[in-house]
C-alpha cells in the first residue's frame, strides 16, 4: 500500500467513491485504486461510527460545577465581611480627606499672582491690622484696664474704609461663616504670614 | 444575516476561557457541554475502554481548567491545547503503569478477525465491538492520531500540534493505522462481511 497523499487522505475522510468527481476518481486510480479506496473509506467510517458513544454520566457535570463554584466563591469576598486594622482605615480616611481638599482648593500654589494682589489690598491689610490690634487689646487689657488706648491704636481701630478705592475691595466674607469658608474667600492659609511680611 | 447574528452570539472556545478566567460559571457550563463528550470518549478509547477511567480522567481534565484557568493562553487555539493536556494525562498514565497494558495483542485481534470473518451475518453490535477491539489493537500513538483525525475530525496540522510532532509523522501514523485496521477489519468490512 502506497503512502496516501494529502489530497487522497482528505477525500477518504469526507467522500465515498461514488461521490468523487471524475478528476478525483482519476487521482484515486493513480494513487491506490478503487477497491483499496473503498476499503479504507470503510475503515474511516468505522472509526467515525465510534464517535456515537459513550457519554459521560450526569454526576460528573454536577461534581465539576460544584467544584467551580467552591473555587470561585473564595475569590469573590463580600465587602461586609472585610475587616481592616485601624491604621489602614485611618490612612484610607486621611487619603480621602486630602483628595477632597485637593478637589476643593486645587494645588496649594496654583494661583501665585493672587498673593501679590492681596498684598496691596487695603481691605486685607486693614483686617489683619484690626485683628492684631484687637488681640493686643484683649491680651493687655488686664494690665492696662484703666489706660486708654494710644492714639495710633485707636486710629487703626477706627480706620474709615469708605474712602478706599472700590475696585480693590474684595467681597466681604460673612462673619458667621465657618472657618474653612472664610479661608476660602480670603485666600489660602499659607498667604497670611506672607502678606504680613510684605507689609 | 441571521447566520451572522447567530455566529456572533455564540462565543468561541477562547472567549469562554476568558470568561472562565474571570470566574463566570455559565462559561464553564457551556465549555463543559461542548467538550465533555468528546474528551470522555477520547479517554475511553485511549485507556482501554474503561468507563471508570474515562470518568476519572475527564474529571481531572476539567478540574485543571477550574483550578488553573490562567494556564491557558487565550491567544492560542483552545481545542489544540485541551487535547494536548488530555494526551499528556494519557501518557502519564501509560508511564505510571510502566507498560502499555491497554494495547490488546495484535495476534489476539487477528485470531478474532478470522473467527468473526467466518460468521455469515454480523450483528451491528458485534461488528461495532469488533471495530472497537481493532482500534484498541493499534499502538497508542497510532490510535491517538487515528481517533483525533477520524473520530474527532481534527486537521492533520492541529493533530501535529497536539501530539507535538511534525505533520509528516502524523500522516505516517495515520497511514499505518489505516493499513493495520484495513488488515484487521477486512473480513468484517469487506464485501464478504
Amino acid at each position: 500500500m502506497e503512502p496516501l497523499t494529502n489530497h487522497i487522505e482528505a477525500l477518504l475522510a469526507t467522500k465515498d467513491y461514488e461521490e468523487l468527481t471524475k478528476t478525483e476518481r482519476d487521482q484515486v486510480t493513480q494513487s491506490c485504486g478503487q477497491q483499496e479506496y473503498e476499503q479504507l473509506r470503510q475503515v474511516i467510517l468505522s472509526g467515525q461510527s465510534l464517535a456515537e458513544a459513550p457519554t459521560p454520566p450526569p454526576s460528573l457535570k454536577a461534581n465539576l460545577m460544584k467544584a467551580f463554584r467552591q473555587k470561585h466563591q473564595r475569590r469573590n469576598i463580600p465587602l461586609h465581611s472585610l475587616t481592616l486594622p485601624f491604621w489602614q482605615a485611618a490612612a484610607i480616611a486621611a487619603c480621602m480627606v486630602l483628595m477632597g481638599q485637593f478637589v476643593r482648593f486645587g494645588p496649594v500654589y496654583a494661583h501665585p499672582p493672587a498673593m501679590a494682589w492681596e498684598a496691596n489690598d487695603s481691605i486685607w491689610f486693614k483686617k489683619v491690622t484690626q485683628i492684631v490690634a484687637d488681640t493686643a487689646l484683649a491680651v493687655f487689657s488686664a494690665d492696662d484696664q484703666l489706660k486708654a488706648p494710644k492714639d495710633s491704636e485707636a486710629a487703626i481701630a477706627v480706620t474709615d474704609t469708605r474712602h478706599l478705592p472700590a475696585e480693590k475691595l474684595l467681597p466681604q466674607p460673612v462673619s458667621d461663616t465657618p472657618g474653612w469658608a472664610r479661608r476660602s474667600a480670603l485666600g489660602t492659609v499659607e498667604n497670611a504670614p506672607l502678606l504680613l511680611m510684605v507689609h | 444575516m441571521p447566520d451572522q447574528k447567530q455566529s456572533k452570539a455564540i462565543p468561541t472556545d477562547e472567549e469562554l476561557m476568558q470568561r472562565i478566567q474571570r470566574g463566570q460559571e455559565s462559561a464553564f457550563n457551556a465549555l463543559y457541554d461542548r467538550y465533555s463528550q468528546r474528551m470522555y470518549r477520547y479517554f475511553y478509547r485511549m485507556l482501554g475502554q474503561s468507563a471508570e477511567m474515562a470518568h476519572d480522567f475527564t474529571q481531572e481534565l476539567f478540574l485543571k481548567i477550574i483550578e488553573q484557568p490562567e494556564a491557558f493562553d487565550t491567544q492560542r487555539r483552545f481545542s489544540t491545547w485541551f487535547y494536548a493536556v488530555a494526551g499528556n494525562l494519557v501518557k502519564n498514565e501509560y508511564r505510571r503503569k510502566a507498560k502499555q497494558p491497554l494495547q490488546a495483542p495484535l495476534e489476539e485481534a487477528n485470531t478474532a478477525s478470522a473467527s468473526i470473518g467466518a460468521l455469515p451475518d454480523l450483528d451491528a453490535e458485534v461488528r461495532k465491538a469488533y471495530i472497537e477491539k481493532a482500534v484498541q489493537a493499534l499502538r497508542p500513538h497510532h490510535r491517538e492520531c487515528f481517533l483525533l483525525r477520524y473520530q474527532e475530525g481534527l486537521a492533520v496540522q492541529e493533530i501535529s500540534e497536539i501530539v507535538d510532532c511534525p505533520p509528516g509523522t502524523v500522516k505516517s501514523r495515520l497511514h499505518y493505522s489505516l493499513k493495520k485496521l484495513n488488515e484487521l477489519l477486512s473480513c468484517v468490512l469487506g464485501p464478504n462481511a
